[in-house]
């Protein structure tokens, strides 16, 4: 992991950023209270299921959250802007500039009609005053950072002769056009095979290392943010439920459902158990989730007090480790091991083979 | 794409010869005034109508008939010495005695100025109707143009040419700014013509408009929802080009198939509302004309034109389609 | 002619003008059977003195003429055509209504006293249009009619009316035998001289010969012009023909029509050739006619022509709701009610059951309200209810009984009498006065208004006799070529059925649609397939009378017979309705009940 020490200042602060749509059926709380920062370089991991909140949040961040039935509260300050604040031309001036972002869906996320090229050149001259020619250049010289081969042929092709990780590279290469502070990557590798994914994530990080950004990646794998992230925060029904380092996550999980992610990951340093742990139930409604803990229905360890809804603090962990979860911390070392060396949820007893 | 067109034309003869014959069967299976007695008059007796009969060729068998017809239709040559009349010999009128291709080319200049100013009306008015009540979703300015799509489509031309004509035709119209009824015909210069023009254009362009806009309008709605438009915004571009450019293209390629057979069809004789109602003298009229008076040749000759104009522009539309989305292609 | 008459009376097939129709219909509580109350509305006959000479009139029209050419024209519109651009024998002047006057003839035809030679003496001043330019003569006059024998030249009448005429069977076969071998010649038309011309009967039928050749089948053809048109199948002449009246249809020098596209317009200009001059009574007055085709919409189109200048009504009939409008908020004469010569009845078919019983079909005829059948065709404004077949204004119209009829008890009550009708029902073994067992009949009518809502009431008014009614609706050309007119194949009642005259004598009325002996397989007339020998031979015996007094009484004692025998139920005779603009001084012709257009002129 990278040294995050060459520069502590805050590029990024989201504070009590709460995004509610209303529906027939009522208020849904998609997002109701996150805070969190990044810093200059940093990289932060937001993990959660889907439905957690998490792409909302990031879609806030860059002012993408369109529909007319949302209603956005708190604050996101970048670089001292609060970007909730700002007016739309202002934003798109930020959008693809300053912050960047890179989805789940390499497939869906090009335009089918245009070429890769005249969408890279288009992403860059909305920016930045250049020639057409000079657009071109730098788009192919993108290609080639993305590592593309043959870059200033298939700067002229069209986005489904690509395969999915060329697709996703295009997509890296276009977010990286106008050097951005801040790249968010949505689930950047769902949609790609294994090997594709490893590919991908060596790049991100390799590219990070190289252009100094700081960056969110947001998944619902763990593994993904083990590879590549300094920080991680744990969002579950549109709250973080922890937070910490990486190391503070994966070696010492406070909230139940971080150990529910921890067990469901496949870590091939490890024998692949039958009982590979998984976490029983559903995500709760983000209209009316469960009273106190959000967790707490899918929880085998809820108690009395989870019926009280725990603030995210820090709870007998290093400092800035914060979680959402009212057992004792000396109890949550015993509950949360599974079998020698594992971390997880209790597996339901009609798991599957 | 070469190798496409080639057999996509090979594979049309075949379709126009099958649509001859299902019209000749349509002609003989069902009944129909018969066209010899019609002709004859009433005070014809039996030899007067054998020998128009037969001078009609309908005293021979259907398959006979139709051979004959097929025969006049695709022979590419006027062979001396045959009974070969050259391309595309439709036969003549059973009622005026014309050449029935000589009718239909003396009706289209009429029926492609009806088409092609009712689709400059109608794209002119869809394309802004339906971009705006898609980007002001749910507004007022949405659902008023919404009603008012519903009620051009629930509309029947007739009736709405017959408004439009009691309102603002100069003759007969409470408002009288527009030509009216029977102007077209009445009109000798060009001038005059595209006058003639305006309330058919403003009817059929309106009546249709109300169909593309809503397309449109749901098209637009569902480009929207696509990961591609979130990128574009992501990118940091101004609203107006990501509608106007990243959404309208997609969104009107649907659009353009749709205006490809629509055009096709009102060329062959689709516009027969509006073209009856206004007293326009094009193919549509003639189909009016040939269906009243059982008129064979002429049903069958523009019924075999409009299956061109489909199956052609149908083709165009299918080249056009693998230009607009480079994910089609021809082999 | 009946496809003509039906575009003449019925151009139908328009929603909004059949909505019309029927609410109309609907609407009138008049139980008026006479056509006084039109009286406000008749005919202008003559130009007014003032008339002026120039100006442009256009025609309104639904449909197109039936054959350009004036050997073949055949139905009323066309003849508004012709007798503007032809010069037959005779012509209908505006008012006649017994028989034609001189036209191309000097003075009335000569009929030698054993009645079978007729002699036209013709005028030597009367010359054809460019290209042609010569004076006409007798010779042309006979190469005209012997080509209307050619089948290339579909003509609907001259094989009917001219059949005593020698020589004629002869050439008939001739030309049939050889469609393209040119005009077949008939050895009983002479032309000794040019102005003379001499036709030689079999028999005394020179009154139905006179009468049909008032029609523009006698108008001279050029034959050295025409021969090679002629020679085509169908013949091309009618695109290429020339004129001899007042005007003429525009043509280029080599005689190509230019002033007529089928279904769209026909233009007439004025014939250079032609003066005013004694023998001729046109007088000619517009300079200029457009006659304007395409107008499917007959409510739109009589509004135009009412609101507009420079405008009559062609080939329609003014829809019910624009003669109202014409009626209560026109300036006075731009409607005017003619009778059209025609009537309109349920054809009974005497030879099915159970109308092969006389008394059955006295009980239809009894019950029936013929004042509902004619409110189905728009009410009191659109004609009399009709008690016979000859029509108003016609010979034999009064000696057949009037408006008020025959003396026949099943016709007297327009409204029906079904007490009447319960009587003869039991004449004819229904002892409790209505259909029993089996009592089941198809009837096939028109599918489009206002046919079909005639249709439906006379089931209603057959249902309320017992009757179990299947009513097939088809178009109106199909009723006629597949059912009505196909014995075979017909129905026991022809609800939609009705005849035109061809000219004005009794023959071209009753003979074709009563006579036994014209019940032919196809095409035939005789709808009721009325077979009454002592009918047949009265019609026979009329066809012969040469003195005109005389031959009006003998058709009219016809038209009574055949309403003894109870064939049908008449219902209505036409008044056709036409209206001009405010501007237009129209004349009307009476003998083909439309404007007449070497007549109309335009206000000064």
């Amino acid at each position: 992991m990278s040294d995050s020490a060459h520069s502590a200042e805050t590029l990024l602060s989201v504070e009590d950023l709460k995004v509610h749509f209303e529906t027939d059926e009522g208020i849904v709380k998609a997002v109701d209270g996150v805070s969190f920062e990044v810093k200059r370089g940093e990289m932060l991991g937001i993990v959660g299921e889907s439905g957690s909140g998490k792409s909302v949040a990031n879609l806030t961040i860059l002012g993408l959250t369109r529909a007319s039935n949302a209603t956005i509260s708190g604050r996101i300050m970048f670089e001292g802007r609060d970007l909730t604040e700002l007016g739309g031309e202002e934003l798109q001036r930020i959008r693809g500039n300053e912050i960047a972002m890179i989805f789940q869906d390499p497939l869906s996320s090009l335009h089918p009609f245009f070429k890769v090229g005249d969408q890279l050149i288009e992403a860059i001259q909305v920016h930045r005053d250049v020639s057409k020619e000079e657009a071109r250049k730098h788009a192919t010289d993108l290609l080639g950072l993305v590592g593309i081969p043959d870059a200033k042929r298939r700067i002229g092709e069209y986005p489904h002769e690509f395969s999915g990780g060329m697709r996703q590279r295009v997509m890296i290469a276009m977010a990286l056009a106008n050097d951005p502070k801040l790249l968010i990557a949505d689930e950047p590798t769902t949609a790609l095979d294994v090997t594709t994914q490893a590919q991908i994530l060596r790049l991100i990080e390799r590219l990070r290392e190289e252009l100094g950004m700081a960056m969110i990646i947001v998944t619902h794998d763990l593994g993904v943010v083990a590879e590549v992230s300094d920080r991680v925060m744990v969002m579950y029904a549109g709250e973080a439920v922890e937070s910490g380092t990486l190391d503070q996550i994966f070696y010492d999980p406070q909230h139940p459902y971080a150990w529910g992610l921890l067990g469901s990951l496949t870590r091939i340093d490890r024998p692949r158990t039958a009982r590979l742990a998984q976490i029983a139930g559903q995500p709760p409604s983000l209209i009316r989730p469960p009273k106190g803990c959000h967790f707490r229905d899918r929880c085998p360890h809820a108690f009395e007090k989870c019926t009280e809804h725990p603030d995210l603090e820090a709870r007998g962990g290093e400092a800035g480790h914060t979680d959402r979860c009212w057992i004792d911390p000396e109890r949550k070392r015993e509950l949360r091991v599974v079998s020698t060396g594992e971390i997880g949820l209790e597996a339901p007893e009609e798991v599957t083979s | 794409m070469a190798r496409f067109i080639v057999r996509r034309l090979i594979a049309s003869i075949f379709l126009l010869i099958v649509v001859s014959a299902v019209v000749f069967l349509l002609f003989y299976v069902f009944p129909s005034a018969d066209p010899a007695q019609l002709r004859a008059g009433r005070q014809a007796n039996a030899d007067q109508i054998q020998a128009i009969r037969e001078s009609l060729g309908l005293d021979k068998s259907v398959i006979a008939q139709f051979w004959i017809y097929i025969k006049g239709v695709f022979t590419p040559l006027d062979l001396p010495g045959t009974d070969s009349h050259g391309p595309l010999y439709f036969g003549h009128s059973y009622q005026s005695n014309a050449d029935v291709k000589d009718v239909i080319f003396s009706d289209l200049p009429a029926t492609v100025m009806l088409v092609v100013g009712a689709v400059i009306v109608w794209m002119g008015v869809a394309i802004p109707t339906g971009i705006i009540s898609a980007v002001r979703r749910r507004s007022f300015l949405d659902r008023a143009t919404m009603i008012t799509t519903l009620i051009f489509i629930s509309a029947p031309v007739f009736w709405l040419g017959l408004v439009f004509l009691y309102l603002f035709a100069d003759d007969v119209g409470l408002i009288p700014i527009f030509p009216g009824i029977g102007s077209y015909g009445a009109a000798d210069t060009f001038a005059g013509k595209v006058g003639a023009m305006i309330l058919p254009w403003l009817v059929l362009g309106l009546a249709t408009a109300a169909i593309y806009a809503r397309y449109l309008r749901s098209q637009m709605l569902d480009v929207m929802e696509e990961d591609y438009i979130r990128t574009a915004y992501a990118k940091g571009l101004p609203d107006k080009r990501v509608i106007m450019k990243h959404t309208l293209r997609s969104a009107i390629t649907p659009i353009v198939t749709l205006l490809g057979l629509d055009v096709a069809v009102l060329l062959a004789g689709n516009a027969i509302l509006t073209e009856t109602v206004f007293n326009i003298p094009g193919v549509g009229a003639e189909t009016f004309n040939a269906i009243k008076r059982s008129d064979l040749p002429m049903i069958q000759g523009i019924t075999l034109f409009g299956a061109f104009f489909i199956v052609t522009l149908n083709l165009v539309v299918d080249i056009a389609y693998a230009y607009l989305d480079p994910r089609v292609r021809y082999d | 002619m009946r496809k003509k008459l039906l575009r003449v009376l019925l151009p139908g097939l328009i929603v909004a003008a059949a909505v019309a129709l029927a609410a109309c219909g609907g609407s009138s509580d008049s139980t008026s059977s006479s056509g006084d109350a039109n009286s406000q509305f008749a005919a202008v006959t003559e130009p007014p003195s003032d008339a002026q000479q120039g100006g442009d009139l256009t025609v309104i029209a639904a449909s197109d003429v039936d054959y350009i050419d004036p050997g073949a024209a055949y139905y009323q519109f066309t003849f508004m055509v012709t007798s503007a651009t032809q010069s037959s024998l005779t012509a209908y002047a505006p008012g006649d209504i017994e028989k034609a006057s001189p036209l191309l003839a000097t003075g009335e035809p000569e009929v030698s006293d054993d009645g079978k030679t007729i002699t036209y003496t013709l005028r030597d001043d009367v010359k054809f249009s460019p290209p042609v330019n010569r004076v006409a003569t007798a010779a042309d006059v006979k190469y005209a009619i012997e080509r209307s024998l050619l089948p290339g030249v579909p003509n609907g009448f001259v094989q009917t009316y001219l059949s005593g005429v020698q020589g004629i069977d002869k050439a008939i076969k001739e030309a049939q035998d050889n469609p393209t071998g040119g005009a077949p010649d008939i050895s009983g038309i002479t032309a000794p001289d040019d102005t003379t011309l001499e036709i030689k009967l079999d028999n005394t039928t020179s009154i139905g010969v006179i009468g049909a050749l008032s029609l523009p089948v006698s108008a001279p053809v050029p034959e050295e012009y025409a021969e090679k048109y002629d020679a085509e199948n169908p013949s091309t002449y009618g695109e290429h023909q020339v004129a001899t009246g007042p005007y003429m249809i525009e043509n280029d020098s080599s005689g190509n029509l230019t002033g007529y596209t089928p279904n769209k317009e026909i233009h007439l200009v004025r014939n250079p050739n032609w003066k005013a001059s004694d023998g001729d009574f046109r007088p000619a007055y517009l300079d200029d006619i457009t006659i304007q085709e395409g107008f499917a919409d007959t409510v739109s189109a009589a509004k135009k022509v009412l609101t507009g200048n420079g405008l009559v009504n062609g080939d329609f009939t003014t829809p019910p709701a624009a003669i109202k409008q014409a009626a209560q908020e026109g300036e006075e004469g731009q409607l005017s009610l003619t009778p059209s010569g025609g009537n309109r009845y349920v054809a009974l078919n005497t030879q099915m059951a159970p109308f092969d019983d006389i008394n059955v079909r006295k009980a239809v005829i009894a019950n029936s309200n013929r004042v509902d059948l004619r409110n189905t065709r728009g009410g009191e404004l659109t004609g009399p209810v009709a008690t016979h077949y000859l029509p108003p204004d016609f010979p034999g119209f009064e000696e057949g009984g009037g408006l008020e009829g025959p003396d026949l008890d099943f016709i007297a009550n327009p409204e029906g009498d079904p007490d009447l009708a319960a009587e003869y029902m039991k004449k004819a073994g229904y002892s409790s006065g209505k259909c029993e067992g089996d009592c089941k009949i198809v009837m096939v009518g028109d599918d489009s208004p206002p046919g079909s809502d005639t249709a439906e009431v006379v089931k209603s008014q057959l249902e309320q006799l017992g009757f179990d009614v299947d009513l097939q609706k088809v178009t109106h050309d199909i009723m006629y070529t597949k059912f009505c007119s196909t014995p075979s194949n017909a129905p026991q009642v022809c609800p939609n059925v009705g005849w035109l005259k061809d000219f004005n004598d009794g023959q071209s009325m009753l003979d074709p649609t009563f006579n036994g002996e014209n019940v032919v397989p196809e095409n035939n007339s005789n709808w009721p397939q009325l077979n009454v020998p002592e009918v047949n031979k009265a019609i026979n015996d009329a066809t012969l009378i040469d003195d005109q007094g005389e031959r009006n009484q003998a058709w009219g004692d016809v038209d009574t017979m055949i309403g003894e025998q109870a064939p049908a139920i008449p219902y209505i005779w036409d008044d056709q309705a036409n209206i001009q603009s405010a501007d237009v001084a129209g004349v009307i012709n009476k003998a083909n009940a439309n404007w007449d257009l070497a007549f109309t002129s335009l206000k000064p």
